[in-house]
């Protein structure tokens, strides 16, 4: 007989923010809010996780399982479906299985950039590799025609100029967000506090998709994926093999978000030391 | 004017029969139509409705009967294109998809599917009892949407249920979840960590769907039935599924809902809960929970006990209160209004009634009509209960009584309020909402004319995954001015709000519980399989309900059913008896079988019938006849003109009047053939010196004659007894018979007609209706012999000519084949298996195995198929010769695959017919005959072994391939074609074997 019940173990890498998350809301019931080749991602109330498999990087809200046992759920799960999550396991109720996902080993990975710190000679270091990139070329073309008509002289941005760049783009992660939030990083670089803050002011409940939220609540609280941590290594270490690299990891986020990201990021910092 | 149709043996679900009814009555022109099968209840609605017709009273419970009240004769054409359409669409699966396994009888299903752990049975009550119980005896837990099983049925098969460690349920379970897969009329709801138990239909669709759209999730929804918890059955299904759920790690909270039970029972099943180490949920309708009791959360409504089961299972503790305050003022001109509910489901009527009486302290009881509440005005309305559900669609499939009813309580001026659920999911309508929303809109715009006020209330019983689209029934109920609530209870309490009316729903806290707590037995192994497993399911009736479970992740295989017996209830006992000795018979049938297959027939030699049959060699008139024993006065007129014949040929009388004085002065004795060893075609007529082929079967010296073959058109056995007929005969006395003879004698051991048959049946033959293969095949084994004979070359010029002219020549030698072999058979005298199948133009004649010489005898059939230029049906005599002697021994008719181009007589078209045709003889087989292979089936043996049991059981009786005699003595052949066998027949067999091993039999 064919049972309804399967039990995958697994590895497992683990965001601390995420650990924490989980471990706050003990017995804690999840929706399956979306599904993409590479990953799903999870809801409750307004927070949201992200489940990968070990081919792709931990990002700042997510954790990542083996990928025979990302396959095993993947195939059955649909959007609404019930996840539980306990101590030592995560329960997906799917037609027709119930998937029991146990993890021998979890290693829990800190992905603030609180402790991050870079010099002018780094930034200048980073800005003089992101420029070599085609952003025009790779980005959503409605994002570069939009900061083309936000910031027409090249002038110094502000946050008005951002505000309606907010959701803006399809899909899950407009590319609006994904440069607004590579501006983000850039002022975290630069220690902007008041930029972001205000940016985080302007980002409410209905302004743009849950997903996109996700990442903008992770890096309010300092958290972002990991290749980005990759890029900053490489970029204290001067080491351009391992800075391309991290380029490379982030670039192949999404159909475009990872150029708009980058973008944002370049942008940012383009403007604040030139 | 009333015209009537009869399908015969056409068996169809009430579903199908319900929605085919509909598209009818949506013609043009037609005032009312009526599908039904034609079964004795059913003639009665039929009666009721003014649709009886002779045709109906003729037909039987396999017959499927539309009736059709028109005023255009030209209707019934449409009618019938139409039906044929609706059928031909059911055929080719075209509602259900493609790759689906069908059966027709358990054995199959049991093939198809072999590991099936759970039997769904959608059949009518009264056949569904016997099914149960063999799904229960097969070790397979049952899901009986099936209802009007009788009580004492219900607590013997949920005892033998529970002692086999199964679970039943239902019956009259309409719904049902396991493993997330939906069963019969079910929403598509979430998996989750919730187990519901349920002894009510609509109850669990209402919870499990409002769970669903709270965000949990329902793993299993395991239906009882709404008798469970009487006191005769004591929630047998439901104790077994609690201890089932207790073992079942993914539920976490167990939901219970329940009619109104019995009280002891109610109690029994609140000590188990108690017992429970899960979060335990319960609602008893009709019951106002003031306190939670121990482990138990007590609910009111099924909105209650949905959000309080959700609550459970995200980890939180029970509210003291889950009413919600109602966002709407009183409607001053509602003051001496009433409110009307129209409900489709029993559970939901059951909660409007208990809440509307509770608010308004009315009296709730159930009235007859299906009333819930009918006290000063207000009206709650279960519209499907059986009184609006008589041969008629539930209302959530068919619109239409809620259409009426809405227009009814629309004239009663009293009428404030109309109460409505719409029910989603599996089974039930595609679009409820649209068909009932222009009635609807009429009904408030009526009002608004009148100036009346009126509102219609409704809540949508569905999820988003169900196969209907809920936000567009949402839109279209809003679109037709509909107030729609997110459940049953809210639109009751909103209801009752406008009117100025308030439910009071008291905070309730937890007291200790203190009565005793039940400690369930630990569950069978067989029920944690159930729930630990995807469902492997055998679905009895209704082919829908495969749709949901093969979507879902389940594996399913359609068994579709018939009534045993035509649903004749004594030959359904008797047929139950001998499942009982089924070993015991099969092996009787065995040794049976055995003696068919190791028969060794050998053509030997062709003599006067005299000369071989003792009872012939006398100087009295002795006529032999096919069939059982008839009288010359019931013989029909090509059977008379044959002994006429014979007569004349064997010098008896000179002429046809003196043989019919002979006759009228009863000079002449007849005999049945198969009492002397022999068999003859057609009329069967036989005397003494017509030559005879003599077979041997060599296991045991068994012989079988048979006359000769005279070729086709006038001839003398089928009644033609012209000079030329008689000439004819003669010459087949003198010179092919003793040349024959003599050539036969002269191979060593004869002719192995096995071989010829092997080889004929792979170049085309059947060996009744086509036997060109076996006659060349004949003719290329005896010619060397004739060709060294010494005798007139003359003779043997004409010898070899007449066998190369005639076609059907072998027939008459594979009939005294097939009587040599039954003859070797029928010395063991036991067993259900056909061993003697012959027609004498009144009554079909078949013995069995276990009594002997004893025929059991029904009026013949008269043939169907294509005429000689100049005839036609109208000409044919009924079905009459012994030739039927190659279909019981498997093949003629039975073999139709083999002769594909025979099919073409009836009007069918070759292969896929054919096939169709002996696949359809297999049901009713008991083997296939290693000895005769037929390369178009695979190399398939010829279907063998005609099972009385199997015949009764299905309706389907074996097909014979035959000549048409005309029916007036004297003209001989007039066409072809093919012919059942009367079902009568084998039922007689049936009983009178049944007699034979001491079981009782019923009275007629």
């Amino acid at each position: 007989m064919k049972t309804n019940q399967i039990s995958l173990q697994t590895e497992m890498k683990i965001s601390a923010s995420v650990m924490e998350a989980l471990n706050s809301q003990s017995h804690k019931f999840w929706t399956v809010h979306s599904i993409f080749d590479n990953g799903f991602n999870l809801q409750s109330m307004s927070q949201i996780i992200y489940i990968s498999s070990y081919k792709q990087s931990l990002s700042a809200h997510g954790l990542l399982i083996s990928t025979d046992s990302f396959e095993s759920i993947k195939k059955y799960l649909r959007i609404g479906n019930r996840v539980q999550y306990q101590e030592d396991f995560f329960r997906f109720f799917t037609h027709p299985f119930t998937f029991d996902l146990k993890w021998d080993d979890k290693h829990i990975i800190d992905l603030s950039i609180k402790h991050i710190s870079m010099s002018e000679d780094d930034l200048i270091f980073l800005i003089d590799h992101l420029a070599e990139v085609d952003y025009k070329k790779q980005c959503d073309p409605a994002l570069v025609q939009k900061i083309t008509l936000n910031f027409p002289n090249s002038q110094a941005f502000c946050v008005q100029s951002v505000q309606d760049m907010i959701g803006m783009g399809q899909g899950l992660t407009p590319s609006g967000d994904d440069f607004i939030q590579g501006m983000l990083v850039g002022a975290m670089l630069t220690k902007n506090i008041s930029f972001i803050k205000a940016v985080k002011n302007l980002i409410n409940q209905d302004s743009t998709t849950d997903i996109a939220k996700a990442y903008y609540d992770s890096l309010f609280q300092r958290q972002i994926n990991e290749p980005w941590h990759q890029l900053f290594r490489a970029v204290a270490k001067r080491n351009q093999k391992k800075l391309q690299e991290a380029v490379n990891n982030i670039q192949s986020y999404g159909a475009s978000s990872g150029y708009d990201m980058l973008y944002g990021v370049y942008y940012y910092l383009n403007q604040t030391f030139y | 004017m009333i015209n009537s149709v009869i399908k015969k043996n056409n068996y169809q679900d009430s579903i199908n029969l319900m929605l085919l009814t509909t598209e009818l009555n949506n013609l043009d022109d037609v005032n009312q139509a009526q599908v039904m099968m034609a079964t004795d209840s059913n003639k009665d609605l039929f009666k009721t409705a003014g649709l009886y017709t002779d045709e109906l009273d003729a037909a039987g419970a396999n017959d499927m009967a539309i009736v059709v009240d028109s005023d255009s004769e030209e209707t019934m054409d449409k009618v019938l294109e139409t039906i044929d359409e609706f059928i031909q669409k059911l055929a080719s699966g075209e509602d259900g998809g493609e790759g689906k396994v069908k059966v027709s009888n358990w054995k199959d299903a049991h093939e198809a599917l072999p590991d099936a752990n759970l039997a769904l049975f959608s059949i009518p009550g009264t056949y569904a009892a016997p099914e149960i119980e063999k799904a229960l005896d097969a070790g397979l837990h049952v899901f009986s949407f099936s209802d009007n099983v009788p009580l004492e049925d219900e607590v013997r098969l949920k005892e033998k249920a529970h002692e086999k460690g199964l679970l039943l349920m239902g019956p009259d379970c309409g719904t049902g979840t396991i493993s997330g897969i939906p069963l019969a009329f079910t929403n598509v709801v979430n998996p989750g960590n919730i187990g519901i138990v349920a002894a009510s239909g609509t109850g669990i669709q209402e919870a499990a769907t409002i769970i669903d759209q709270l965000g949990g999730g329902v793993v299993h929804a395991i239906g009882t039935g709404g008798r469970d918890l009487s006191e005769e059955v004591g929630a047998i299904t439901m104790l077994d599924a609690l201890a089932g759920l207790e073992e079942h790690d993914p539920t976490e909270v167990i939901l219970v809902i329940s009619k109104p039970p019995a009280p002891a029972v109610r109690d029994k099943v609140v000590s188990a809960l108690q017992a429970s180490s899960k979060k335990v949920v319960a609602i008893f309708l009709g019951e106002k929970p003031m306190e939670h009791q121990g482990n138990v959360a007590f609910a009111y409504t099924l909105e209650e006990a949905a959000k309080m089961a959700v609550d459970l299972s995200n980890g939180d503790e029970i509210k003291a209160n889950y009413t919600e305050a109602v966002d709407v003022k009183m409607d001053e001109s509602l003051r001496d209004k009433t409110v009307k509910g129209l409900y489709s489901g029993g559970t939901l009527a059951n909660e409007a009634a208990t809440l509307i009486a509770d608010a308004l302290q009315l009296d709730s009881i159930k009235g007859e009509h299906g009333y819930i509440l009918n006290t000063n005005g207000f009206q709650v309305m279960d519209l499907g209960d059986d009184f609006y559900t008589q041969g008629k669609p539930h209302p959530m499939i068919d619109p239409e009584v809620r259409v009426q009813k809405l227009q009814e309580v629309l004239e009663d001026q009293s009428t404030g309020i109309i109460l409505l659920d719409v029910v989603l999911g599996y089974g039930s309508h595609p679009d409820m909402a649209g068909a009932l929303a222009p009635s609807i809109k009429e009904a408030l715009s009526s009002a608004k004319e009148e100036g009346r006020p009126l509102y219609v209330i409704a809540s949508i019983v569905g999820t988003k995954q169900d196969p209907q689209d809920y936000d567009q029934t949402l839109a279209t109920l809003e679109d037709a001015g509909v107030i729609v609530k997110d459940s049953n209870a809210d639109a009751i309490t909103y209801a009752l709000a406008l009117m100025g009316q308030h439910i009071e729903f008291p905070d309730k806290s937890f007291v200790d519980y203190t009565g005793e707590k039940l400690q369930l037995e630990k569950p069978s192994q067989e029920i944690i399989n159930l729930l630990n497993t995807l469902p492997k399911v055998i679905n009895i009736g209704i082919e829908s309900f495969t749709e949901p479970i093969r979507t879902y992740g389940g594996e399913a295989v359609q068994y579709t059913w018939r009534p045993r017996a035509g649903g004749n209830q004594k030959l359904i006992k008797i047929l139950n008896e001998l499942d009982m000795r089924e070993d015991e018979i099969n092996a009787e049938n065995e040794k049976i079988i055995d003696r068919f297959i190791e028969s060794q027939p050998f053509l030997v030699d062709n003599r006067p019938a005299k000369e071989v049959i003792p009872e012939l060699d006398t100087d009295e008139k002795i006529v032999l006849h096919a069939g059982p024993p008839i009288k010359y006065e019931n013989m029909t007129g090509p059977m008379q003109g044959s002994v006429i014949g014979a007569m004349l040929f064997e010098g008896w009388a000179k002429d046809e009047e003196e043989a019919r004085q002979q006759l009228d002065n009863n000079e002449v004795t007849f005999l049945p053939c198969h009492s002397v060893g022999a068999v003859g075609p057609m009329g069967g007529i036989t005397t003494k010196n017509f030559p005879v082929f003599v077979v041997e079967n060599q296991v045991d010296g068994t012989t079988g004659f048979c006359i000769m073959n005279e070729g086709i058109g006038e001839v003398l056995r089928f009644g033609a007894n012209s000079p030329a007929v008689i000439e004819r005969l003669e010459w087949q006395r003198d010179v092919l018979g003793p040349v024959l003879g003599q050539a036969l004698r002269e191979i060593e051991g004869g002719l192995n007609l096995n071989v010829i048959m092997a080889r004929a049946i792979g170049m085309g033959d059947e060996f009744h209706q086509r036997n060109i293969a076996a006659s060349l095949v004949f003719l290329k084994e005896i010619t060397p012999t004739i060709s060294t004979l010494d005798i007139d070359e003359k003779d043997k010029r004409d010898v070899i000519q007449f066998l190369a002219d005639t076609d059907q020549f072998f027939l008459n030698i594979a009939m005294a084949a097939g009587k040599a072999i039954v003859d070797y058979v029928r010395k063991e005298e036991v067993g259900t298996i056909v061993t003697t199948m012959a027609r004498n133009g009144e009554n079909f004649g078949i013995r069995i195995g276990a009594t002997g010489d004893e025929w059991f005898t029904a009026p013949v059939n008269t043939p169907n198929g294509l005429y000689f230029t100049g005839y036609s049906e109208e000409d044919a005599n009924a079905d009459i010769g012994d030739s039927a002697i190659t279909e019981t021994i498997g093949v003629g008719g039975m073999s139709m695959i083999a002769a594909p181009g025979v099919t073409r007589f009836i009007g069918l078209n070759g292969l896929k017919d054919a096939q169709n045709i002996s696949e359809e003889m297999e049901q009713i087989v008991t083997t296939n005959n290693p000895t005769w292979p037929i390369p178009n089936w695979d190399f398939k043996g010829a279907p063998l072994g005609i099972d009385v049991r199997k015949v009764v059981e299905t309706g389907i009786t074996p097909i014979i391939n035959t000549g048409i005699a005309h029916k007036e003595a004297g003209v001989g052949q007039v066409g072809a074609g093919t012919v059942r066998a009367p079902l009568g027949c084998f039922e007689k067999a049936l009983v009178a074997y049944a007699k034979s091993i001491g079981i009782e039999v019923d009275e007629d």
